[in-house]
């Protein structure tokens, strides 16, 4: 810019065309993009809209400039877009923030914007431009993760009762420490509801037992003994009964038996009961 | 000054703890209820935590240590109602306390300690030295 007052005459028109190449240029980038970019003052007020916001918000852009950007920010994320355009007043940027926005036919897109200034011939800034990219169908993906996860967790650790009183924690597949720590949360709040003085745990469908599996299930039961319920744990298959005293793990102060029926019968003689043929 | 009430029910003594307890209340407690053990010749103490949210390792310690105490005094101690997240808690801070009896709640702390006490005149009728190695 400084150039064009020093360089008289011709030049001077020289690098008006070369500018107004440049101009043509840059709007053909922003008018292609992929993602919708919008300029708008510091006040909000939408200045341009180019053809990817035009696709993706559902406005025109004869219709959106002029409009305050809270034409596409829902009522509940009124605050952070006046965040934002104070941010960008500051001189800062807003990068990757990942928010909600509307679309004219109401509709709610997650979307990833980058927010950066708009600044005058003379440095000052003058309004923001803000690139936002629709990651919708990443959140909705990431949405059923996160509950298919949730379910798994949930399905994975059933606590059943076997009799009232009597609770079985039949455990399937391999042992993680925050599986863990659900299975003894869900086993610690089943013996309050439903007042049970013993719980056995089944290990049958655990394929290996390690040290840290050994104790948590040590924990487990140290904590529901501390809660007045007593523990047993059954289907310790041979070759985990050798990894368990390879490992050196004392369960010498815990019940085990062979199957969950050896179990519960001890559960159902504790609770003074005869199980007998008729 | 605060402290925690010790009622009599039968031959047991019945605390209740409703207030967060802080390290001078506990010792507090520990000395009333070894008092009243002595006074009432109680044989059985129920130890009600059922309404605490936190248990810390001083507190669970002292419990442990009047459960010994009581035991001295030919009392046992059952401690009941304890709550998930203080079980995890004290298990997690290495204090499993091993020497305590519990209980899920105040009727299945009185069978125990009806049982414990039934256990433990069996063994001095018969000679036995009734400490529990």
């Amino acid at each position: 810019m400084a150039d064009q007052h020093t360089q008289p005459g011709l030049a001077d028109d020289a690098n008006n065309d070369l500018q107004a190449d440049m101009t043509s240029y840059l709007v053909s980038i922003v008018e292609n993009s992929e993602d919708a970019i919008i300029g708008k003052t510091l006040a909000g007020t939408i200045i341009s809209w180019n053809a990817a916001a035009e696709k993706m918000y559902g406005y025109t852009a004869a219709e959106a400039k002029g409009q305050p950007i809270s034409i596409i920010v829902p009522p509940d994320h009124m605050n952070e877009i006046m965040q934002i355009l104070q941010k960008i007043g500051r001189g800062e940027k807003v990068a990757h923030h990942e928010t909600v926005r509307a679309t004219k036919d109401g509709r709610r897109l997650y979307v990833s914007l980058i927010v950066s200034p708009i600044k005058d011939t003379a440095g000052k800034i003058v309004g923001a431009s803000s690139m936002a990219r629709d990651i919708t169908e990443r959140k909705h993906a990431e949405e059923v993760i996160a509950r298919q996860q949730q379910e798994i967790l949930e399905i994975s650790t059933p606590v059943v009762q076997l009799w009232p009183g009597v609770l079985a924690l039949p455990l399937i597949g391999t042992l993680d420490s925050p599986r863990t720590q659900t299975v003894m949360e869900r086993l610690l709040n089943r013996i309050v509801e439903t007042g049970s003085s013993i719980a056995i745990i089944d290990i049958t469908g655990v394929p290996t037992v390690d040290t840290m599996v050994a104790q948590h299930l040590l924990k487990t039961i140290a904590a529901a003994r501390l809660m007045g319920t007593e523990c047993m744990i059954s289907g310790i298959r041979p070759a985990i009964a050798q990894t368990i005293i390879h490992l050196g793990v004392n369960l010498s102060d815990i019940i085990t038996k062979a199957t969950l029926a050896d179990a519960f019968a001890i559960a159902l003689k504790r609770l003074g009961l005869v199980v007998s043929h008729t | 000054m605060e402290r925690i009430p010790v009622l009599k029910v039968g031959d047991f003594l019945l605390v209740t703890i409703q207030e967060e307890l802080h390290d001078r209340l506990v010792l507090k407690l520990q000395e009333d209820l070894l008092a009243r053990i002595s006074e009432t010749s109680a044989r059985g103490v129920l130890i009600d935590i059922s309404s605490l949210d936190m248990v810390d390792s001083f507190t669970g310690r002292v419990l442990a240590n009047t459960a010994g105490m009581a035991h001295l005094l030919d009392a046992e101690t059952v401690v009941v109602g304890m709550r998930p997240a203080v079980a995890i808690t004290l298990v997690e801070l290495g204090l499993s306390l091993k020497g305590i009896h519990t209980a899920l709640n105040v009727d299945k702390g009185i069978e125990l300690l009806q049982s414990l006490v039934a256990r433990l005149d069996a063994r001095s009728d018969n000679g036995h030295n009734r400490s529990e190695a």
